[in-house]
């Protein structure tokens, strides 16, 4: 039985969307997690998936689950993660068993927000920035004349979870102070703040041929921390951007060393050009495959397997549909006690998906992380203006009925 | 001495009351976030084991609030409690039951008339209401 081994997925989004793309290529899709609470859900909506649980996902545990289901007959064509951080690891155990030819070293060195840095200190998108351990940090580190702000984020973090904006000196101290008491003995990086719009280039690099598949405008929140809550497809872009994309796209690649595999840059375009903020060794979670699916017709997830199968991609563009997702974020804390509007939401033209992820009875909290946002409306339109006016307008009628906290 | 089981499950509901409104009345360190002064219930009736339910301000309510009783008659005194959903509208629905509020009208009912308690978590009474949140 041809399969693929997926390590870990979230319950909804690009890495769940993978579990399905894997079927329709007409794999087994073998999945890997430590969740046990949504396997009703996934056995529900998945026939053919087979679910394996494990305590901990580590090299050992995902080796003995190929062996076992290697002695039950199952051919694994690919181990794939979509999760932070066991990309790298499943492509490494991928290229072993299912002699795939996935640049393991890169990916490994993206899962690194440091490591990147390093490698591309000299690349024309690089910004200026600071590695440092805050355990045992030198006291010339608080004396360092600086242009604020500054961004001071955890090399680990994901889903901006760890990003935080710093306006001053002091607020650099107080922050270094915070780490320190839960530990500090990660290492941090401080950047300098690039003004400008950001978007998410979500990138495929095909046997050394980068190819752009999409590039999506991003809308933030900024406070303490980053938060996306708007997400635009961009169907045109300007020539002169996009041709410096891809001379800063290229050069990037090259340098991190990328010759077979995936990954998403979030870059910011400035007056002085393409500035890279992150790169992740993955297709962006959430909406995003869902999004690119609607707005060109390619799913990046079914593409990703077939890339790293050695099967030949297609990233054609199959048709241009502005497409925006508005993500609902919410200014106080209560508890959930009822959602209003969703079936008029729904009802609203233009309208591709609806997703409100929020449990009855659970705590809502304004936006501190990605994983503050509480659910999307995916729209489109016949203008890039028309999607965001339809998603934002659908978003708004959705009413949260909160308890309260006393 | 007209007892029956009901009237004394009836004394130990309001015994246990009466301690949950003294509950803390005495302590220096313990912050309670909310006090609590009523074990809120239902009496099922013998009429097809349907909630009893009396009448205030032109609306109708199976929930009450004991506020004495004579176990030698059995005879209790109930106050009305007002029920209302998420949107603050009145129901006397136990499924859209959101909040619980008192009024100034009581009845006096013979307990032993009735063959069981429901009983209901305190915290629907006096419960603050909920506010409203939209996309930011």
């Amino acid at each position: 039985m041809e399969s693929i081994l997926f390590i870990e997925s979230a319950r909804s989004g690009s890495s769940h969307e993978a579990l399905a793309a894997a079927t329709r290529l007409g794999f087994t899709p073998v999945l890997l997690t430590r969740k046990k609470r949504f396997s009703r859900q996934l056995n529900t909506t998945h026939s053919s998936l087979k679910i394996c649980f494990v305590e901990q996902i580590n090299e050992s545990s995902i080796r003995d689950t190929i062996h076992k289901h290697r002695q039950k007959g199952y051919t694994f064509r690919a181990i794939i993660s979509f999760v932070d951080p066991y990309v790298s690891l499943a492509a490494t155990l991928s290229n072993e068993y299912c002699q795939t030819a996935i640049s393991v070293e890169a990916l490994s060195v993206l899962e690194n927000k440091c490591e990147t840095r390093n490698v591309l200190r000299t690349n024309a998108a690089s910004i200026r920035y600071e590695a440092f351990t805050p355990y045992g940090i030198a006291p010339s580190f608080y004396t360092t004349v600086r242009k604020y702000p500054q961004i001071l984020k955890k090399a680990t973090s994901n889903g901006s979870k760890d990003v935080y904006i710093i306006a001053t000196a002091e607020q650099m101290e107080t922050a270094i102070d915070q780490i320190l008491t839960i530990g500090g003995h990660e290492q941090w990086l401080l950047e300098e703040y690039i003004e400008g719009t950001q978007y998410i280039i979500e990138l495929a690099v095909c046997k050394g041929i980068p190819i752009i598949i999409a590039i999506v405008q991003q809308q933030i929140t900024l406070d303490v921390t980053f938060v996306v809550t708007g997400y635009e497809v961009c169907v045109t872009i300007e020539p002169k951007m996009d041709e410096e994309l891809s001379t800063a796209v290229d050069e990037i690649i090259r340098d991190i060393g990328l010759h077979h595999g995936t990954c998403h840059l979030e870059m910011r375009y400035t007056d002085r050009g393409w500035n890279l903020i992150e790169i992740n060794p993955r297709i962006a979670g959430g909406a995003m495959n869902r999004m690119v699916e609607e707005a060109f017709g390619i799913s990046i997830v079914e593409e990703t397997i077939k890339l790293f199968i050695g099967e030949k991609p297609d990233f054609r563009k199959k048709k241009l549909q502005p497409v925006y997702t508005s993500y609902i974020t919410l200014a106080k804390a209560g508890y959930l006690l009822q959602i209003d509007g969703t079936d008029k939401a729904k009802m609203t033209p233009g309208i591709i998906e609806l997703n409100v992820s929020a449990a009855i009875g659970s705590l809502m909290k304004p936006a501190l992380s990605m994983g503050y946002r509480y659910g999307y409306v995916m729209a489109e339109g016949n203008t890039q203006e028309e999607a965001k006016n339809r998603a934002e307008h659908a978003a708004n009628l959705l009413t949260f009925y909160l308890e309260p906290i006393e | 001495m007209n007892s029956c089981c009901i009237c004394k499950e009836m004394e130990k509901l309001l015994e246990e009351q009466k301690l949950l409104e003294n509950f803390g009345k005495d302590c220096r360190y313990l912050q309670l976030p909310k006090k609590m002064d009523t074990i809120p219930f239902m009496l099922v009736s013998t009429d097809k084991f349907s909630n009893f339910q009396a009448i205030y301000n032109k609306g109708l309510t199976p929930f009450f609030r004991i506020e004495s009783l004579i176990p030698s008659t059995c005879c209790a005194k109930l106050r009305l409690l007002k029920p209302s959903n998420l949107y603050g509208r009145y129901t006397n629905c136990v499924s859209e039951l959101y909040a619980l509020q008192k009024t100034d009208v009581c009845i006096y009912v013979n307990i032993c008339c009735f063959i069981a308690i429901e009983p209901l978590a305190p915290q629907f009474v006096d419960r603050t209401p909920p506010f409203i949140e939209v996309k930011v």
